[in-house]
């Protein structure tokens, strides 16, 4: 199984050299030619000199089913097509790709690609949970559509005292864990909170505001 | 088919070719908007255009909201990128059901991708390539 990079710059050169030093056959596709100069000289992988928005440049990497394309290019409309060529033409499996416009996350899903990365959502989606209230950790899973989120319980939480049943928390959110006095509980509806508890929540992104205004009281 | 008489067309690229048919199509009544990201791009379009234009990144599905492509009959993607034309066309074909899409492409190479969501590609290369044999063949057989 061979990991083909197409396009980018210093995120292609790190990543090559990370998947390279974990065992991984890299290809690299560039179109700019001093830079995979540069790169032959620096790492030990294939590197094909082309547009890989091209499917003959994209065949000379002999791309199979199994392997993975990662389309890293700057321009969303290359990444696309990078994509779209080895989703119809070539058959990939596994094709991902960076977008620019966090929009064109669900037009690309829309178009047939399933593993679409916006940094910019990444990063604003991670800015606003941290500013946004007294979270001490956030784990997103299956590709952002579930989040476990953790706070410490202060004094003045409207949620203290009240059986977690009765605290009206949105359907797709769930007090997962309490950890109090270093011992981890697995509540029920009747536990209650406690000043100083580490509470565990497990919700889909949609109620995660609502969530934590239930329990802490704050945006 | 009954003909329509009115369609609302939309252009995206308004150089040569997409000011060019933007005045045509306006002049024969249609309501046509022109896309481009640049705004100077509009000095292009001459007198006869009549119709609206935005500026913006069509590969910005915003503008192309902009431009009501939920609405349109007709997108054109005359940009001279090939892969923003093909992301155009893609999105007006895929997200919004537009019924007839058409684009312009310099390097036949991808044309497949374009024929597999049904959009109607024109390829400069073909066209002068189809007009060379012609005229090549009119002159030998008058040389003959």
């Amino acid at each position: 199984m061979k990991i083909i990079l197409a396009g980018g710059r210093r995120i292609t050169y790190n990543l090559a050299k990370m998947l390279i030093s974990k065992g991984s056959n890299v290809v690299v596709i560039n179109k700019d030619k001093p830079y995979c100069e540069e790169l032959s000289r620096e790492i030990k992988a294939l590197i094909i000199n082309g547009d890989a928005s091209k499917i003959e440049i994209l065949q000379r990497a002999e791309i199979f089913e199994n392997d993975i394309i990662l389309a890293l290019t700057p321009q969303d409309e290359d990444n696309l097509i990078i994509s779209q060529l080895c989703i119809k033409v070539l058959n990939v499996k596994n094709v991902y790709t960076l977008v620019n416009d966090p929009e064109n996350v669900e037009v690309f899903n829309l178009l047939g690609i399933e593993n679409v990365i916006s940094m910019t959502e990444m990063l604003s989606g991670l800015i606003e949970q941290r500013v946004s209230s007294k979270l001490t950790n956030i784990m997103s899973f299956e590709k952002g559509k579930g989040l476990v989120i953790q706070l410490t319980v202060e004094e003045d939480f409207p949620a203290i005292g009240i059986a977690l049943k009765d605290l009206g928390l949105p359907k797709g959110s769930i007090v997962g864990a309490i950890t109090r006095d270093e011992e981890l509980i697995v509540p029920h509806g009747e536990s209650v909170l406690k000043p100083g508890d580490r509470v565990a929540i497990m919700c889909k992104p949609s109620v995660q505001t609502e969530t934590v205004k239930i329990i802490s009281g704050k945006d | 088919m009954a003909k329509k008489s009115n369609l609302y067309i939309i252009i995206v690229g308004c150089g040569r070719l997409g000011s060019k048919i933007a005045g045509n199509l306006s002049n024969k009544g249609h309501s046509v908007v022109v896309v481009d990201k640049h705004e100077a791009s509009f000095e292009h379009l001459s007198q006869e255009f009549t119709g609206f234009s935005i500026v913006g990144n069509a590969t910005e599905i915003e503008s192309l909201k902009k431009a009501k492509i939920d609405k349109a009959d007709m997108v054109l993607a005359f940009t001279n990128n090939d892969n923003i034309n093909y992301m155009v066309s893609q999105v007006a074909k895929e997200v919004y059901q537009t019924p007839h899409v058409i684009a312009r492409i310099y390097n036949p190479d991808n044309v497949e991708l374009f024929k597999q969501i049904n959009v109607k590609v024109i390829i400069p290369m073909i066209l002068a390539e189809t007009f060379f044999n012609k005229t090549f063949e009119e002159i030998t057989e008058e040389e003959a």
